[in-house]
């Protein structure tokens, strides 16, 4: 499992790797022309007698040099540690021959192979670093005994010194005693800082990559998950639990888990009383128990001895109404926290706990929506049935068909139909507020065709358009244009929009649908020759049942819900609605959609 | 004339679609749910069925619709598979079954809305009666 916890060791890691090797490729070629061109330069101006095979080094080192830029170039991220290993073991042949050329244990040249020490720990984990102190000291040591012993020719470069100093034995062992001792103290002070800056580096890396993605999940489980395994990981430690306090207050449960067996996890619940450590960790202190065998402050101590737990971290998770729970971090070894994992873990803990508080607020959130959208359902279809069924027999009455009425009856009766046809609007309307919210949280949303919805709608309301004598035009030139919505919400967009554009439309006017491609985006648009809209209610237009105020005078039925359930649905699409209206000349409304894919 | 059978759980609509039918001059039996709707198809005989979408389930219309258009020649009500359906639906409801009729998918002949339209329900009735004679 990756978490986003999850950062690349950083030791050694490729990346850092061919930085730095690009960076020793450059300096090589320095070197080697450095060499080709001081070797003259001693000869020549300073009467230093070098050797001449100091030249072929220098060509050598350039044409090494050569061959690895070839090689890294080709091979890219794949080989970076054999490319440092080979760069390491080339530089290290040639100083050891340059040391030999300039005179071996004579040579002020000896101290160069320094460079390569403190470059080691740099690139390469620790342990190699010591295998290549031995290297470089071996090699100092072989130059040495292979010229002392004669099996190496020994050039002598400075005349001042004595001829046979290369061969004195206490000189020969008292310099290398020094060389190594400096080699040695060198790794030695380097190896744990660079260690220790690896790792804070590491836990930073953690710890901001880790907050992140806490605070941008709203998901619990995810957020406790990734929460108990990036501390796990970050700390290299055994495993992490968090606990969370159930509704008592007094018992904990576990709510997740990392690195710990299934049988440990189902040892039971924790009750807080007869657990200190967590006690102290909920007054926001936190506890470390350095020898888990030996602690008596433990309510399963046997449990913790057979998990191979040794020692635990237990800090506590406050969040901002009170302690929530806690989180606990095990170390496979007696005294595996220090005090600054005490301070990081208590930096992350602070950050999980508000993540798990949003996560949980937002949870609550849903359920509560849920629950009231379903109650909204619920009503909205017991408030339906009897209207429907009201109407209906109003109509046969109205029509008649159960005996005759005088005028009077007739026109109360005509009253009475349209205040229930009324009262089925705005239930209707309800009802697709309500169904449309739960869509929100629930729905998944898919590739809808917008000019297959627009159709269907505008052949569902051509009907009642003709009946109004009103010009009912689409335009547009089919794309399969697709838009991330439902079949059902489309729908229920351009129902509303294009139904509006007829109401409010007088006879003989026009209604004029328009669909077209923009960029990435779908652009609708619903322009009516109609009454248009105050200028004063354009801004509340969206609003729950604010209807404009000339639709209102004029007596034209409507819940004022519709553009708001319009609104509310193209915003879930990732959409924008606006609306340009002129008083008495017609409103226009562009729906714009980004295309699907 | 002809023997008309409604379907429907809401003694109100029942009421009105009688009144409309009668009114045409059909005459109309009842039955308050699907169970009861074909027990009595065997008495009646009807010319055609008319199907509330939900009664007791959201679905129990959709689901006597296929029962009675089953193509399994052992159905038990083969014969009555070619009685035409009218299907009543709550207009807007949020179901994705509202649009036109679909012929493979469900087999009902016609969609009339609720509240019910005296004309509408009148014509589309009598339309289905001359087209299956």
């Amino acid at each position: 499992m990756t978490t986003p916890f999850d950062t690349p060791d950083r030791y050694g890691a490729p990346v850092d790797l061919i930085q730095h090797s690009a960076r020793l490729i450059r300096m090589r070629w320095l070197a080697g022309l450095a060499v080709l061109a001081a070797t003259p330069f001693s000869v020549y101006l300073l009467r230093v007698p070098l050797p001449q095979a100091l030249y072929v080094l220098g060509a050598v080192i350039l044409a090494y040099n050569g061959l690895l830029l070839w090689v890294s170039r080709r091979s890219g991220m794949g080989r970076a540690r054999l490319m440092a290993g080979a760069q390491f073991a080339f530089d290290w042949l040639a100083l050891a021959a340059f040391v030999h050329l300039t005179g071996g244990v004579e040579s002020p040249a000896i101290w160069f192979f320094l460079f390569h020490v403190l470059l080691a720990p740099i690139l390469l984990p620790g342990r190699a670093t010591y295998v290549f102190a031995g290297l470089v000291i071996a090699a100092a040591a072989g130059v040495a005994g292979l010229e002392a012993g004669g099996w190496l020719p020994h050039y002598r470069v400075i005349p001042a010194l004595p001829p046979d100093l290369y061969r004195h034995p206490l000189y020969v062992a008292g310099l290398l005693v020094f060389f190594t001792i400096t080699v040695l103290v060198s790794v030695g002070l380097m190896v744990p800082v660079v260690r220790e800056l690896r790792e804070r580096e590491r836990q930073i890396a953690t710890l901001f990559q880790g907050i992140q993605a806490l605070s941008s999940s709203l998901d619990l489980p995810r957020v406790l998950d990734e929460l108990a395994h990036g501390v796990s990981h970050a700390l290299r430690a055994k495993g992490a639990s968090i606990r969370l306090l159930d509704e008592t207050g007094k018992r904990m449960k576990i709510a997740a888990a990392y690195g710990l067996s299934l049988k440990y996890l189902e040892k039971g619940l924790v009750e807080v009383e007869r657990s200190p450590i967590d006690q102290e960790a909920l007054r926001g202190r936190p506890v470390i128990v350095q020898q888990a065998a030996r602690d008596e402050r433990l309510q399963y101590p046997a449990e913790i001895e057979a998990e191979g737990i040794r020692s635990i971290l237990c800090v506590p998770l406050i969040g901002r109404r009170g302690p929530l729970g806690v989180l606990r971090v095990y170390g496979q070894r007696p005294r595996f926290f220090t005090a600054e994992n005490v301070n990081f873990v208590m930096a992350i803990a602070r950050q999980g706990a508000t993540a798990i508080e949003n996560a949980m607020a937002y949870g609550e959130l849903r359920r509560t929506d849920e629950i009231k959208s379903q109650f909204v359902r619920a009503v909205t279809h017991e408030l339906r049935a009897p209207v429907a069924g009201a109407q209906s027999l109003l109509r046969t009455v109205i029509r008649e068909m159960a005996g005759g009425l005088n005028d009077l009856q007739r026109d109360v009766l005509g009253r009475l139909s349209d205040r229930l046809d009324a009262l089925q609007l705005l239930i209707n309307d309800l009802l697709d507020l309500a169904s449309g919210k739960v869509e929100g949280l629930e729905a998944k949303l898919l590739p809808v065709s917008v000019e297959a919805a627009v159709l269907s709608v505008i052949d569902r309301l051509s009907g009642q358009a003709e009946e109004k004598k009103i010009d009912l035009q689409v335009n547009y030139v089919p794309r399969g244009l697709t838009v991330m919505g439902s079949e059902d919400g489309l729908g229920r967009i351009f129902l509303n929009l294009i139904g509006n554009a007829i109401k409010y439309t007088p006879a003989g006017g026009h209604v004029t649908v328009t669909l077209e491609q923009s960029s990435d985006e779908a652009v609708i648009t619903v322009a009516d020759t109609g009454l248009g809209i105050p200028e004063v209610d354009v801004a509340h237009l969206f609003d729950e049942f604010y209807r404009g105020s000339n639709v209102k005078e004029a007596g034209i039925p409507g819940t004022g819900l519709g553009l708001t359930i319009v609104k509310d649905l193209v915003e879930r699409y990732g959409g924008r609605l606006s609306v340009q209206s002129r008083l008495n000349e017609g409103t226009t409304f562009t729906v714009v959609l980004p295309l699907a894919g | 004339m002809a023997k008309i059978l409604i379907i429907d759980d809401d003694p109100d609509i029942v009421l009105a679609v009688r009144l409309c039918l009668q009114g045409a001059g059909h005459e109309v039996f009842d039955a308050r749910n699907s169970a009861e709707g074909l027990r009595k198809l065997e008495a009646i005989k009807p010319d055609l069925i008319i199907l509330d979408v939900m009664m007791d389930s959201t679905t129990e219309g959709f689901q006597t619709a296929l029962k009675l258009r089953s193509p399994d020649s052992d159905s038990p009500l083969a014969a009555y598979r070619r009685i035409p359906i009218v299907m009543l639906t709550a207009l807007h409801s949020t179901t994705d079954l509202r649009f036109a009729p679909d012929e493979d998918y469900l087999p009902v002949d016609v969609f009339i809305d609720k509240p019910i339209d005296p004309d509408r329900l009148i014509k589309a009735v009598n339309g289905l009666l001359v087209k299956s004679r």
